[in-house]
């Protein structure tokens, strides 16, 4: 038997998935953080059952890509017993939905999550008065603590098997659904007092026009403190650890064969996934499924929503860029949750130009270590200025269509640590079966090329570029290699550079342009494969064309300012 | 004929129509927010930024674009 469950963004369904089948389903306070399709055998009553959770839908009309799936399944024949989960403190508006699953023939189960929310706000709702008159069964449940969650499991099993269908009229239209839902929720729900929340308090400060964007920047300090910190203690130890096996692997071989090459090849790109995913990806989702958790992100959406604007997209666009600054992978992945396609490509695209955890490597390595933090800090603000007029350019390319943001703001809940390394292990299981495997695979083919000598020929390769920017000839490897990844760039300069005295090898203005180069240019493989899944290969070819442009003009421009200051 | 663009914070409105296509209409009802709704403006965010209104007791953030696509009426509505 198959259970779905599905419900509107925020009602708490994915938290009731949680709750029976462990580590398994995303859960958040941002809508459309359930995208793909969660599924777990769980046991209910001494019986095996498939449960599926739905991504959040507020209509089975559907309109985002995670809507359409929704609704797309229910209506498939895989589905034996539906969950309804419906926040209860907003019965109107879930009903709606309610609504629109009867005409699908399957038996119901209207789960009222968050009752103990609908409590506090002084709603009392006529559970057996509202099961009547719906004909289907209409349990209580506060999903979060767990209560109620077996009653309304065994429900389902039992309707399962008497298959039981629901015979109440419903309106065609979604107007007629509107007003029938609110006769409903009229007739049963009895509005008592209401007792005053500190969000109204707090959304005061947050989204105070000065308050709120300086605890913003305070907040996104705190979490990029935060993620560094944790990234830097733990990335030495691993790569020191990596370097040890490598060189235990190619100790048999007594000189340089393909075989030894290819091994040394595969297990750097095992690193290079280890590197990226345990120091700094993890930290980071955690970090930022906190932040979803508690409510912060839609309240940050809603304070850069006029910025936003300036680059042609709009507040929700805002997750992507700052995901963008730990690693461009999950960047990437969370611009599934903008419904406008031309949203999602804009938003992608300059993502990517964003300086992730890597490459911030390299503007430390090169500009911060020889030419001072604020050096660093201008590579910044130029980073910011060239996304900025990137984005600017690409809109006026790509007219808008849509009027701009609509948003819900969720009112604010307490994170549990179930639901947030839940949901962070989920995305990073995303970046390991998908990102993983082809970072593998490119590692090993670059460095059997690199045994054939291919190096050399990399070098003239990209001779144009590297000429054209007044760079040596040698930096072509540690470029191709830093599509691998990006740190890449830093630590084999010096191997091709012969000293890692950079400031011998390198003019001043030459490590500005080369690192600026390499702020911008073509995003890792792991990005690239990422751009691929969500957009396509057109779009990722088109992305990675304009990262190349971009980098150049990019590049060009900071020569020319280094010769004027310097 | 005024929307809900001009209207400050504290305002009550209730929308009379949406001057947009049917992608607008439907994605505004799917946020709750339908004609002949009340919507009580909240706050509006400086600088062209967004308008946040409550209706059917959920909180909504509006772009400007949109919040002038939604055309209201001053309206005293019965406090939920």
């Amino acid at each position: 038997m198959r259970i779905a469950l599905i419900g509107q963004p925020n009602c708490g369904k994915s938290t009731l998935f949680n709750q029976v089948a462990g580590y398994k389903a995303e859960t958040g306070n941002f809508s459309g953080t359930t995208v793909k399709f969660t599924e777990s055998k769980v046991r209910v009553a001494g019986e095996v059952v498939e449960i599926v959770d739905l991504p959040g839908a507020y209509t089975l009309d559907a309109h985002s890509p995670a809507e359409r799936e929704a609704a797309c399944y229910l209506r498939s024949n895989e589905v034996d017993v539906i969950i309804n989960v419906v926040d209860a403190s907003r019965l109107a508006l879930g009903l709606e939905l309610t609504l629109e699953l009867l005409p699908l023939n399957k038996p119901v189960i209207l789960a009222l999550n968050m009752i103990d929310e609908a409590h506090r706000l002084g709603l009392h709702i006529d559970g057996p008065g509202l099961q009547n008159e719906l004909g289907m069964p209409v349990l209580p449940l506060v999903a979060s603590k767990g209560r109620g969650v077996k009653g309304v499991f065994l429900k389902a099993l039992e309707a399962g098997k008497n298959g039981v269908k629901t015979k109440y009229m419903h309106g065609d239209a979604s107007i007629e659904r509107y007003a029938q839902a609110r006769a409903l929720a009229q007739k049963f729900v009895k509005q008592g007092e209401r007792r005053i929340s500190h969000r109204d308090r707090l959304d005061d400060l947050l989204l105070h026009p000065f308050w709120g964007y300086a605890i913003l920047l305070f907040v996104l300090f705190l979490f990029f403190q935060a993620v560094y910190g944790i990234g830097q203690l733990i990335e030495p130890p691993l790569l020191a650890f990596f370097d040890a096996l490598t060189r235990g692997a190619i100790a048999p071989f007594e000189a340089e064969t393909l075989l030894s090459e290819i091994i040394v090849g595969v297990l750097q790109g095992i690193a290079a996934g280890i590197a990226i995913v345990l120091p700094y990806l993890l930290p980071f989702l955690f970090g930022l499924g906190v932040l979803e958790d508690i409510g912060y992100l839609p309240r940050v959406a809603f304070l850069m929503d006029a910025l936003m604007h300036r680059i042609g997209l709009h507040g929700k666009a805002i997750v992507p860029f700052i995901l963008g600054y730990g690693c461009n992978v999950p960047a990437v992945m969370s611009t599934r949750s903008l419904e406008e396609p031309r949203d999602r490509y804009l938003a992608a695209a300059l993502a990517t130009l964003v300086p992730c955890a890597a490459r911030l490597a390299v503007i430390f390595g090169l500009v911060a270590f020889y030419l001072g933090p604020l050096a660093a800090f201008a590579f910044y603000l130029f980073n910011l200025l060239v996304i900025a007029v990137t984005g600017r350019i690409l809109s006026k390319m790509m007219p808008e269509d849509t009027p701009g943001m609509i948003l819900e703001m969720p009112t604010y809940r307490i994170p549990t640590l179930k639901n947030v390394t839940g949901k962070a292990w989920f995305r990073v299981r995303e970046f390991v079966v998908e990102a993983w495997p082809i970072l593998i695979a490119g590692s090993a083919i670059l460095a059997a090329l690199n045994f054939f000598n291919a190096a050399v020929a990399f070098n003239w390769l990209v001779r144009p570029l590297t000429w054209s920017l007044g760079l040596p000839a040698e930096v072509g490897v540690p470029l191709i290699f830093g599509i691998l990844r990006k740190e890449l760039s830093l630590v084999m300069l010096g191997q091709a550079l012969g000293t890692v005295n950079f400031d011998t090898a390198l003019s001043t203005s030459q490590m500005v342009t080369y690192a600026t180069f390499v702020m911008f240019y073509l995003p890792c493989l792991a990005t690239l494969s990422v751009l691929r899944r969500e957009l396509g290969t057109r779009a990722m070819l088109a992305i990675a064309g304009l990262t190349v442009v971009v980098a150049q003009i990019a590049a060009w421009i900071a020569w020319g300012v280094t010769e004027i200051l310097i | 004929m005024k929307t809900l663009l001009q209207f400050s914070p504290g305002d009550s409105v209730r929308v009379i129509d949406f001057a947009g296509g049917i992608n607008l209409r439907s994605k505004l009802i799917q946020y709750g927010i339908h004609p002949g709704d009340c919507l009580h403006l909240l706050r509006k965010a400086p600088l062209g930024g967004p308008l946040l209104v409550e209706c059917n007791q959920r909180e909504i953030a509006l772009g400007r674009g949109i919040a002038d696509k939604i055309i209201v009426e001053p309206h005293s509505c019965e406090s939920h």
